[in-house]
């Protein structure tokens, strides 16, 4: 019984080096996972009181708020708005960035998704008035470990009016 | 009776593991000291970004409708919209936009968890053909965003 912990004594101490050099190595490898949630308050947006042909752009307006299709504040910059449509966006960016030691420096990868995951579009006639109302939703993928083909379709639905599905 | 267990032998047995490996124990010691606290040494990550006028809300609050003149209104927001859209009963819709971001995060060295939360607003103001605010329209996404820093939701 003696001589079988001696040998697992002596057995653990010669490995305890190179696990030692495996394991500072390692703890310089760094994993970084970032999600970004831009306008998450616009999923909340209830298009359910507007009327087709009734509504107006301005009663929109007034309905819904001012409409951000940006997802990145440099888009913000060139704020787009136009008579005939208005646009309201939540969007999400999933980044994973790993960093891994080499000799001299780190070795950094880094994969990133960003999305549009909700868009509401609202159109409307020459005379301003609500033609239709549709919702597109997609989803954000954690790459690489979730692959494109995974990805679900993005889903595209008529709400008010329209001719489009 | 009570029991009496020695334990002298086992600081024995991990002296003669730890000398096989030529090292004084001491030093393999401290080594795995740094190696095990290292990881351990956490820290916090608290970002935040301000996006065009940081107190737009607060400013728009002075904006009387019907009142206000367009010339009144580049002083109280401070600048100029960062464009104009003119409609055809000789209105125009001047268009601010403005927004906050927070970012908030957990350092592990070997794991980092970041979550930003970003609010992106417009403001549009209606000037008549007169030159007076006639419609103002705010929203409020960056109002009271919260800090976050798990990034996984259920749905991942």
């Amino acid at each position: 019984m003696k001589m079988i912990s001696r040998e697992c004594a002596l057995g653990a101490g010669r490995c305890a080096l190179p696990c030692l050099v495996m394991y500072l190595l390692l703890s310089e490898t760094g994993c970084t996972v970032h999600r970004t949630v831009v306008n998450e308050r616009v999923l909340q947006l209830d298009p359910s009181s507007l009327r087709i042909g009734e509504t107006t752009w301005i009663g929109a307006l007034e309905e819904l708020g001012p409409p951000i299709s940006a997802n990145t504040p440099q888009q913000l910059l060139r704020a787009q708005l136009n008579e005939r449509s208005l646009k309201y966006v939540a969007a999400e960016g999933k980044t994973m960035g790993l960093m891994i030691p080499v000799m001299v420096g780190a070795l950094p990868f880094r994969w990133s998704d960003v999305q549009n995951t909700y868009e509401l579009l609202l159109e409307f006639d020459e005379n301003k008035k609500l033609t239709g109302v549709y919702e597109t939703r997609r989803e954000a993928i954690w790459r690489p470990w979730a692959k494109e083909p995974e990805r679900k379709p993005p889903v595209t639905r008529t709400i008010l009016g329209g001719d489009r599905s | 009776m009570k029991k009496v267990i020695s334990l002298a032998r086992y600081p024995r047995r991990c002296g003669d593991s730890l000398r096989v490996i030529g090292l004084p124990n001491r030093a393999v010691g401290v080594i795995f000291l740094v190696a095990v606290a290292g990881p351990c040494l956490t820290g916090c990550t608290f970002i935040r970004h301000d996006i065009n006028a940081v107190d737009f809300h607060e400013r728009t609050t002075h904006v009387e409708v019907g009142k206000t003149t367009s010339d009144e209104l580049r002083t109280m927001i401070g600048s100029p919209p960062q464009s104009i859209l003119f409609t055809d009963d000789d209105e125009s819709v001047w268009i601010y936009s403005f927004g906050q971001a927070k970012t908030a995060g957990l350092t592990l060295i070997v794991f980092n968890a970041v979550k930003t939360n970003m609010g992106l607003d417009g403001a549009l103001f209606l000037i008549d053909k007169d030159g007076i605010v006639k419609r103002q329209i705010v929203s409020n996404n960056s109002q009271d965003l919260p800090w976050e820093w798990w990034p996984f939701d259920e749905d991942d």
